[in-house]
């Protein structure tokens, strides 16, 4: 942690910055360290603070109530200073996320799947949805720089996806529940790999090994795992990034010709500030940025920045979720390891049209984690009863469970969408985002499939009983699609490399600019999107 | 994936503005209480048969879970009514349904009681569950008791294990089946 220390005493000031960036989590960061690498004058706007390795929760003993209070990763129930209200009341899915230096990769299971080639070309393939403006091949070289910057645990091989380059570190071992699903899965004869993990297993850099603590969720105490905050931001503020954190960004201004000319924000200590600069950059989420470009209204733009087609915050995606735990008759110590990375199965990842749906969906095991939560639902968010019967409940499943996350693909609709709260607003009254979100029948049958497929395969590794929760309220985590690329103006907003049609020094690096979703947690392509367009800028300037 | 307490259920969510142990780290902090004696003694009754003794282990009233929750109401005022009205109400429908306080029935009618307070005032109850979960599912003696272990997940860990190549050998023979796409 020392070199963090030192790297954040050593931040910057620049009046005159070549770029402003909004936003410091997982692409804000990446991009920050690929621009100043080449030389450019990086400001960086952070609505969150450092988030201090030696308060996590998981140096106290009652490490399982934070994960419930301030900790939680839903921002409405932390209600936290640096957090924003989101009025969720017409949404299926809890949007979540966390404001801090790392934004939500603090609170992150760190799983790292990459998109298939598949997925950039839905359209084509399965005629609906859209095609991305670019291909897998072309994506490929970001992801692997991407995946040497942070460094990854998995092991490459895996029959369901192109081959890679090698992993930086052996995979997530399986753990017992791990082990009897992957028996569970080669019974069935489907597919099943090992996780490709952004936490290291072997030291990394200036990075221990994991210790195995388990609650990933709750951030990482030791940096092990590779969150934005001890991967990308020490070398970024050693290249010379100024990193202002506790300043909220309120709207882009433009200036006479339509373009961006900086950032209206309120500082650290509450005053309204205007950084200007040639260049911004938004990497505030696909609620976040969204909310910022229609809270950025103008003469030359009444509807919000970059908003000319009416496209900013539609076409929301989160990804269909639903769990299922299977209970096993004895114990495989499921509260042992990290929480998100075990095993994973893509059987039934690829449109089969005699399923009557198109696309499909990842099945990723994932592990308990304390005591408390189990009581309180598990996986499944199923209570244990109360009462005469409440001890022989609980001992059932503690330690026996073996959980699955079910993430299907959702495609863009334009009735999904995040757009201003009238009313609510944050502490700096700073009109507060209203998410619109329904399932669609392709999504709902996509679901029961997969509901289907695993009480299948949790039988098969020997569960006597299986707990359903589908669609699971608390799973918002992948906030995508609001801002997206497209070559076409009138159906998209920003172009093939970020940049806002309308604003030609405008671009967006976040998770708002994806077409589709696949069927996978979307950090790994985020951030390789966000090192392509970095480098296009840094080509761009000669 | 965790399960966020009872957002999926009836109940409102219950975030205090701290964890107890972040906002007092020792139990024994003077720290305004909300509770009066008697309701305290209601309190670790209902909750001894919320969660009951367990073997050699007392229930959650008994193991002083009721002190926790007071510290809770004392720190989440957005909890305190809803407490102690739900407290209330299962004085008044024990007393309505069995002629009697609440302290002096047998576990099978006190569960009986509650069950019924559980169906009239369900956010109260949903509540009052999650916080009997929290106390009793936090204490050290607990935790061991039900086979986990009593200390912090850090700065120890657990000894990371090697991963076992070999469970591969069925899935290293299967053909590439990734969908093909320009």
């Amino acid at each position: 942690m020392q070199g963090i220390e030192a790297a954040r005493a050593a931040t910057a000031h620049y009046d005159d910055p070549d770029v402003v960036i909004v936003g410091a989590g997982a692409s804000g960061a990446a991009v920050a360290w690929s621009l100043a690498s080449a030389g450019f004058k990086v400001v960086t706007l952070e609505q969150g603070g450092w988030v201090n390795p030696q308060t996590l929760p998981h140096h106290q003993a009652d490490w399982e109530i934070r994960r419930l209070t301030d900790f939680n990763a839903d921002p409405n129930v932390r209600g936290a200073i640096e957090d924003y209200p989101v009025n969720e009341a017409e949404s299926t899915f809890s949007p979540l996320m966390y404001n801090a230096v790392g934004g939500s990769t603090i609170h992150w299971s760190a799983h790292f799947p990459r998109y298939h080639p598949s997925d950039f070309r839905v359209r084509s393939l399965d005629g609906d949805g859209d095609d991305w403006p670019l291909t897998y091949d072309e994506l490929e070289p970001f992801y692997d720089l991407n995946d040497r910057m942070i460094g990854i645990a998995g092991r490459n091989g895996d029959p369901s996806q192109p081959p890679r380059s090698p992993r930086q570190t052996p995979p997530i071992p399986l753990g017992p529940l791990g082990e009897a699903m992957a028996r569970g899965f080669d019974k069935l004869g489907w597919h099943w790999w090992p996780s490709d993990s952004a936490i290291v297993t072997a030291p990394y850099g200036d990075r221990p090994a994991c210790n195995n603590c388990g609650p990933c969720d709750l951030g990482c105490p030791t940096g092990a795992r590779s969150s934005a905050d001890v991967t990308y931001w020490p070398l970024a503020l050693r290249l010379g990034v100024e990193l202002r954190t506790r300043c909220r960004v309120r709207e882009i201004t433009v200036d006479a010709d339509g373009r961006a000319r900086g950032v209206l924000y309120y500082d650290d200590a509450g005053v309204l500030q205007e950084q200007r600069a040639p260049l911004v950059i938004i990497a505030a989420n696909g609620v976040g940025t969204p909310r910022l470009l229609l809270n950025s209204k103008s003469r030359q733009f009444p509807d919000g920045l970059a908003n000319r087609a009416g496209m900013v915050g539609k076409c929301l995606m989160f990804h269909p979720f639903g769990t299922a735990s299977g209970v096993l008759p004895d114990s495989v110590e499921s509260f042992r390891g990290p929480i998100g990375c075990s095993i994973f199965s893509h059987e039934f990842y690829e449109t089969d049209e005699s399923r009557g749906f198109i696309r499909g969906f990842m099945m990723q095991v994932v592990r308990e984690t304390g005591p408390l939560n189990e009581a309180l639902g598990g996986a499944t968010a199923t209570r244990v009863p109360w009462g005469a019967g409440h001890h022989a409940a609980f001992a059932e499943r503690f330690g026996r469970v073996i959980n699955m996350g079910l993430m299907g693909e959702d495609l863009p609709e334009l009735v999904n969408e995040v757009t201003l709260d009238p009313n609510l607003t944050d502490s700096d009254g700073i009109p507060a985002p209203l998410v619109r979100y329904r399932l669609s029948e392709n999504s709902v049958k996509l679901m029961e499939l997969a509901v289907a497929k695993a009480r299948e395969a949790l039988e098969a590794a020997g569960a006597i009983k299986v707990l359903i929760r589908n669609p699971l309220r608390q799973s918002g985590w992948h906030l995508l699609g609001t801002c997206r690329m497209g070559d076409d103006p009138k159906n998209s907003v920003v172009d093939r490399w970020g940049r806002a049609h309308d604003v030609p020094n405008l671009f967006i690096v976040d998770g708002s600019l994806m077409v589709t979703s696949a069927a996978v947690n979307p950090t790994t392509t985020i951030q390789a999107l966000a090192l392509r367009t970095a480098d296009y800028v840094k080509q761009a300037r000669g | 994936m965790t399960a966020q307490d009872d957002r999926a259920g009836a109940a409102p969510s219950v975030a205090g503005p701290q964890s107890e142990a972040a906002v007092a780290p020792a139990a024994t902090s003077p720290m305004p209480t909300v509770l009066s004696d008697e309701q305290r003694q209601l309190l670790a009754a209902v909750l001894d048969t919320i969660v009951p003794p367990n073997g050699a282990l007392p229930g959650a009233g008994g193991l002083g879970v009721d002190a926790s929750i007071d510290r809770t109401l004392a720190l989440t005022p957005a909890l305190r009514r809803l407490f102690l009205d739900g407290l209330a109400e299962i004085e008044v429908a024990s007393e309505r349904q069995m002629g009697q306080d609440f302290g002096v029935l047998d576990a099978a009618t006190r569960e009986r009681v509650l069950r019924a307070v559980e169906e009239t005032s369900p956010a109260f109850f949903s509540a009052l569950v999650a916080h009997a979960y929290r106390g009793y599912y936090t204490l050290p003696e607990v935790q061991l008791a039900v086979g986990f272990t009593d200390r912090a997940p850090q700065p120890d860990g657990y000894v990371l294990p090697v991963f076992r190549e070999e469970l591969l050998k069925v899935q290293l023979k299967r053909e590439p089946f990734w969908r093909k796409a320009e």
